[in-house]
Parts: C-alpha cells; structure tokens; sequence
C-alpha cells in the first residue's frame, strides 16, 4: 500500500498510508492534483505535529468508514450529538487539543472528524447554565452587571 | 431600555452589523478563538435555550452565537392561538417589516391551538401521583380545571383578525402549520397527558426532547391511560372503545381556529405567492406520543369534521384533505349543532377548492355520515370544476354507492358524466396528475362491480394510482357486519406494482399506512386476495360480460388473466379464501342488476372518448419542473 510522507507545522514529517490519508478531502484534492504519489512530503502548515498525530490516529480507526451522506443539512446530522464510543475516548482530551483538534478538521476538510468534535463540544455546553459553562471553558466573564441583567432579560422569552 | 453602548440589544437593526471575530487569540486553541463557521457548527447542535445560556457567557460568544439565535427564532416561530400570542405574532410581524436580511424573515410559522388552559398549570400535586389516592385527586384537579374553562370560541374572531393583520404583513412567509390536538375527545386525553408527561420529565430528569425510546413512551403511556381511564369515568369495552370521556365537552376549539386560518389563507394567499403550504398537524402525527387509536375519533362525536392540509408528496403544491365525520347520535341538540356546523364547514372547503390558484391536491373522506348528508356536501363541493387540482384522492362510503343505485341509471349516468367529462377532458393533459387514490368501502359485496369500474377508470387514466377497498372487522350500529380485508393497490409507470413497490413508495408518504403492512399480517394476507381479486376484476370490466358467467368461466377454466384490472379483496366469511376459488365464488352474490348497471356506467365512459380498449394507457410521467412549479 503506497505511503505518503505529512509535514507538520513544526517540521515534523509523519508517514501514513494513502488511504488513511485521504480521509482528508484537502489532501485527497491535493494528490489528485498531482496525479501521482509525490515524494516530497505534503505540508500541512496549520497543524503541529501532535494535533496532526491526533488526526492520523482518528484516520487510521475510521479508514474503512463509509464517506459521510451527501446531504450535510440532514437533520439528524443537526440534532444528533451522539458520540460513538471509540470517538468519546478520542476525544477524551485537554480542551486545547480538542479545539486543535477541531481547527485542523477545519482545515483539512475532514467532516466526520470536525462533527465528532462540535459534537463534544456541544455536550459539554449542553444543560449548563452561564456560569458552568464560564467554569466549563474557563471563560472570563466581561459583561457588567447591568449587561448581564439586560441580557438575562433580553433572553427571558427565548428560554421558555 | 437598553444600555447606551451595549453593543446587541439596542435595536434589532443591530443584529445585521456584522460581528468582528477576527481578533481570535493566536495564542491557544480556545472555544472563543473559534472561527465563526465552527461555532455555528457548535450552535446547531443545541436547542435554542443552550444557546441562550451560552451567549450569556461572555461579550464574544454572544456575538458569534446571535445570527444563528436570531434565525432560528425569526425563521420559524410558534405562537398559541391565544390573545397574548397572537398580539406578540403581530408585533412581531411589523417589526419584520423593516429592512431586514431576508435570511432572518419569518418563513415557517407554526400555530398550536391547545386550549390555553394548559398553559397556566392547575394547582398540580408537586409530587408525581404514585398512589391510587394521588391519582384520584390529580385526576379530579384536571376535571375541575377543565370544566371550568371557559369557550374560547367566542373570542375567535378577534383573534382571527389579530392572525390575519399579522400574516398581511409577512411578506416572506413560505409555511403555515395548524397544529391540533384533534377533538376534545382527544384533548381531554391530551390535557391529562400533557400534564403527566411533564410528571415523567421530572422524574426522569429528561430534556425537553424526552429522549426515551417509543417503546418505553408508550409502556409509560399505557400505564398512564389505565389509570386515567380508571378515574376519569372512562370505561373501555371488550372492544378495546373507551366509551365515555368528559361529559362538558367545550365547542370545537380547534376547527374555529382552523376556519379562522382558512380564511385568512384564502384572503393572503393571492399576495403571499410564496406562501406554498397550509398544513393542519395533529398531535399524534407530531410527535407520536399519543397514538390515535387510543382514542377513538367518534367515542363522542365531537370530531365530527376534521379538515386536513398536508404535503405528503410533492413540495409547493396545496393539498387538502377533508374529512367529514358523522355527529353524535346522542343529543339530538348536539346533532342539530353538529349539522350546522358541517355546513358551515363545507361551505369554507368548498370555497377554498373552487379558488382556482391554490388548491392542488384533494382527499375528501366521509366517516359514517349520512349518505343523504354525504350527497349534498358532496355536490356542493363542485370538484369537477377545479382546473387547478393534480392529486386526487376520493373515499367513497355506502352513502356513496346507495346514492348512485337509487338515483337509478340515468341519474346516475347524469351524476357520473360529469366526473366522467372532467377526467376525459383532461385527458390530453392529464400528465398535471401525478397520484389517484380512490378508497372504496361498502358493507355489501354486491357492490364489487361498481368498485371495480371506478377503480379501473382511475388506474387507467393516470400513472400514479392506487384503489383501496377495505372493511372494519365490526358491527355499525344496525348490526351489519363488515367483512375484515383492506388492501392497497399501486400501479407504478403504467405496470402493477410489486410487493417492493410497495414497500417503496408507501414509506414515502403515498400512504400513511405504510409502516402496517410488513407488520400487519392482515395486510400481507389482503395484498395475496388482491392479486386474486384482480384477476377476476378484470374479467368482469374488460370482458364485459355479467359477472356471475366470466366468474364461473373463469373457475372452470382457471384461467390466467393477462391484463391488470383492480381490487377487490372482498371475503364474505373470513377463511373461505383458503378453501379455494370454487368455494369463493359460490359465496360471492351476484346482483344482476348493478353488473347491468356497471357494465352501462362503463360504456358511458367509452361514449365520452376514453380508450377503454387500452386499459394500461400510457400517459407520460410530468417534467419535474412543471410539478413544482
């Protein structure tokens, strides 16, 4: 099976199959481009070698998986935050790594990948009130009092 | 009043000031450093009330998560048909009337008509009812609530006006949903549930979207019915009917508030061109919680006429479904009331149908009304003249059938002629037509052939079409016994349709009850008889022949039929099928008369132009485009 060679932000050259690698679409796109398997690693500048050993490892587990449905609006791609389990253990990471994780996703046009992880993120802002989800994400809150209590109204009807 | 410099309350124009999110840290991947993309990603994730909670977190994610908070309460919205409601829907309207993004402009609008007195919570035990002593007293709190409220119906047409000036003024507004509890009868059920599911969320902690599975909902919801039923003067016969609900049963709440749209929609519709869908939900569709066979649309009567909008196949179109109920027997006030009241009703539908613009699709179903009572609603709908229509579907009962035999051949064929002219003459653009169902029901198999014209009639002129005729397993009222069978019977781009079409189209919304017929053994063994019943169909319409001779030809010869005809799984004693045909057929009466009578129908309709000697007609499938547009 042919290899590629991936080259991190911070120089790191990492070797991965084709296929897993092509779980990526900017990757796929790019090799298509090329026609060939190049030689020369592929720079990936936005991901740091650990985030980018994270993503090869979500690529590796899920290279047999069938390509995400066609139609991204489907509603129970919206509401559905189910997790699978080997993906909530993936996920079970420092909320900089799963941000990290998110962004290079993002970048790389993974979309499963970036759904597991607004996923999580969505089940831990899910039932919080502000203030946990403050504590949650280790948000400052910069609102005055006065910003707080109009908000708080402002948002009263929203919340019935 | 809002803070000076507070950058997104002060007025609603702000919203579209684009948010600045550039300034994200480069510092360490945090949820606020998040481009906008993903955050929204995050957001359509959560229900509306997370959302709030996040963006009262901080200054920035009260920016990032505004247009995808504002959308989704802009968007669509759903109000009460209560005053409060409907003066906050206007409001609303005519702040939507200023210069907004047309992406944050109301397009889905969804109307509940529960009856206020659910909103303000009785003074419920605080403790989920456990002990039967708990339970009476919940039960009589409910009673008491509910007898004490008051009609909402004679303030309808003041809310009918507030709904009316809000619509005028939503210019975007693409879908309109009636959601209905469905009758008192179901309502009484309703208001107890409504209350108990909330007992069910405390005491599993759930969300809002009760995340349970239905199985669980509906082990829950049973046990729940018995107890209601146990307390609330219900009885449920051997039958399985519940036989009494509350005695004070308040005007139909719900068909005022309908009537009161159906107006408005009339009035709007010609402005409003995008405007595509007024649909009428009921509650059991919603969300599944309460099936209706728990509650038995006629246990008092109440439900005596129900008027459907839905879109069940094609997008765009406006389709009706009108279901007319028999009133109560019971209270011969009542049923004076009741008459006037379909009357009334029948005169709003037949208005709507016959506004040439609007109406596409039409299902029009008759539930134990009086044939006499059927003829005249029927008549006064004047279907043959509505140019716009494309879906059809008829449900004809005894009244029907009694209607045609005893206005005798000539009325008949006067009465006919015109359904007749008008699919004939629509034949040269009958591609318009995508779907015919016609449902046929009788209680004398005598009628068979009468079935079996119409329903080849519809199966041969349009490419989607399907017959159903079925029977209740039950005694009406004057002890005549219904024989047990339904089928459906589809024909797919002009061949018969397989089993697998079936199972294709039915889930897709062709028919609603699709989910039965895998699991419904009555169904399976139907759709076995309909293929039998075909066969000798045809041999009684194509042939044209006296029934009684080409069903004996066809038994001593066993012969196999080449074309399709049509329906008729008609078993005079269940069980007799698997005797054999013989066995059949001698069970099967033949009345010479109406085979006479069929046979002249028939020729009527190939006196009118109809190439009857081409049973499977093939008229092109529409372009796509055309439908939709």
């Amino acid at each position: 099976m042919s290899q590629i060679i991936l080259l991190s932000s911070d120089n790191v050259e990492m070797k991965v199959d084709k296929e897993v690698a092509e779980r990526s679409i900017l990757i796929k796109n790019m090799l298509e481009d090329v026609g060939e398997t190049p030689d020369q690693a592929i720079p990936i500048p936005n991901v740091n070698e650990g985030v980018l050993r994270k993503v090869i490892e979500w690529c590796e587990h899920h290279r047999n998986d069938p390509p995400p449905p066609a139609d991204e609006d489907s509603d129970s791609r919206k509401k559905s935050t189910d997790i699978e389990e080997w993906d909530q253990k993936f996920m079970q990471v420092d909320q900089e790594m799963l941000f990290e994780i998110i962004l290079a996703a993002n970048y790389l046009d993974i979309k499963p990948l970036l759904d597991v992880g607004c996923k999580t993120v969505a089940n831990m802002i899910k039932g919080k009130s502000p203030e946990e989800i403050r504590k949650t994400f280790n948000i400052q809150n910069d609102f005055t009092p006065e910003e707080e209590d109009q908000i708080r109204r402002e948002n009263e009807w929203a919340e019935e | 009043m809002p803070i000076r410099g507070f950058p997104f309350f002060d007025t609603l124009d702000d919203l579209f000031t684009e948010s600045d999110t550039s300034e994200t840290s480069k510092e360490s991947a945090h949820i606020t450093s998040l481009p906008q993309e993903l955050v929204d990603e995050i957001l359509r994730m959560l229900s509306i009330r997370d959302v709030v909670s996040m963006r009262r977190s901080c200054r920035k994610l009260s920016i990032m998560g505004r247009h995808n908070l504002m959308c989704r309460l802009t968007v669509s919205r759903k109000y009460h048909w209560t005053r409060i409601d409907l003066e906050a829907l206007l409001f609303f309207a005519k702040e939507s009337c200023r210069n907004f993004d047309p992406s944050l402009r109301l397009r889905h609008l969804v109307i509940e008509v529960y009856p206020p007195y659910i909103d303000p919570s009785p003074q419920l035990p605080t403790q989920v009812p456990i002990t039967e002593d708990e339970l009476r007293s919940f039960h009589q709190i409910l009673n008491r609530a509910y007898d004490a409220y008051p009609s909402e119906t004679r303030c309808s047409e003041d809310l009918e006006g507030l709904f009316a000036e809000a619509i005028m003024l939503l210019p975007d507004i693409e879908r309109i949903d009636i959601a209905n509890p469905g009758s008192h009868t179901l309502l009484s059920g309703k208001v107890v549930l409504s209350h108990y599911r909330e007992y069910i969320l405390k005491a599993f902690c759930d969300s809002h979207d009760f995340g349970m599975s239905s199985e669980y909902r509906h082990r829950i919801a049973k046990q729940f019915l018995k107890f209601y039923r146990q307390y609330d003067g219900s009885q449920t016969t051997p039958d399985g009917i519940i036989t009494r609900k509350y005695q004070n049963l308040k005007p139909d709440f719900a068909s005022t508030v309908f009537r009161s749209v159906l107006k408005s929609f009339r009035v709007f519709k010609s402005d409003k061109p995008k405007l595509t869908s007024l649909c009428y939900l009921r509650t059991d569709r919603r969300d599944g919680f309460i099936p209706n066979r728990w509650f038995r649309n006629d246990i008092d009567g109440s439900e005596y006429i129900r008027v459907d909008f839905y879109q069940p196949v094609i997008s765009n179109l406006n389709n009706l479904v009108v279901h007319f109920q028999r009133p109560p027997l019971t209270d011969i006030f009542h049923v004076k009331r009741s008459v006037e009241r379909i009357t009334s009703y029948q005169k709003n539908v037949a208005k709507f149908i016959l506004h040439p613009r609007q109406l596409v699709g039409l299902s029009i179903v008759f539930n134990d009304i009086a044939w006499t009572e059927e003829i005249k609603l029927s008549d006064e709908l004047h279907l043959p003249y509505v140019p716009s229509i494309r879906l059809i579907s008829l449900s004809a009962t005894e009244g029907h059938l009694l209607f045609l035999r005893n206005f005798h051949l000539d009325t008949l064929a006067f009465k006919s002629d015109d359904i007749i002219k008008f699919l004939v003459d629509r034949k040269g653009t009958l591609a318009d037509v995508k779907f015919v169902n016609c449902a046929l029901q009788a209680p004398r198999q005598s009628w068979q052939p009468v079935f079996g014209a119409l329903a080849l009639l519809s199966l041969s002129l349009f490419n989607y079409s399907s017959t159903d005729a079925r029977m209740a397993e039950k005694r009406d009222e004057r002890g005549v016994s219904y024989c047990p069978t339904a089928i459906s019977w589809f024909r797919v781009e002009g061949k018969i349709a397989t089993e697998e079409h079936y199972c294709e189209l039915l889930p897709n919304g062709y028919w609603t009850r699709a989910p039965e017929f895998k699991e419904n053994p009555l169904m399976q063994t139907n759709y076995e008889n309909a293929m039998k019943a075909i066969q000798v169909m045809e041999s009684v319409v194509i042939l044209g022949k006296p029934v009684q001779t080409h069903l004996e030809a066809y038994v001593q010869k066993n012969a196999t039929l080449q074309h399709p005809g049509c329906v008729m799984p008609y078993r005079p004693l269940k069980g007799r099928w698997e005797e054999g045909p013989e066995e059949y057929y001698k069970l099967l009466p033949i009345n010479p008369g109406l085979v006479a009578l069929t046979l002249i129908f028939m020729r009527r309709i190939m006196a009118a132009g109809f190439d009857y000697d081409d049973p499977l007609l093939n008229i092109g499938r529409p372009p796509l485009e055309d439908l939709d547009g």
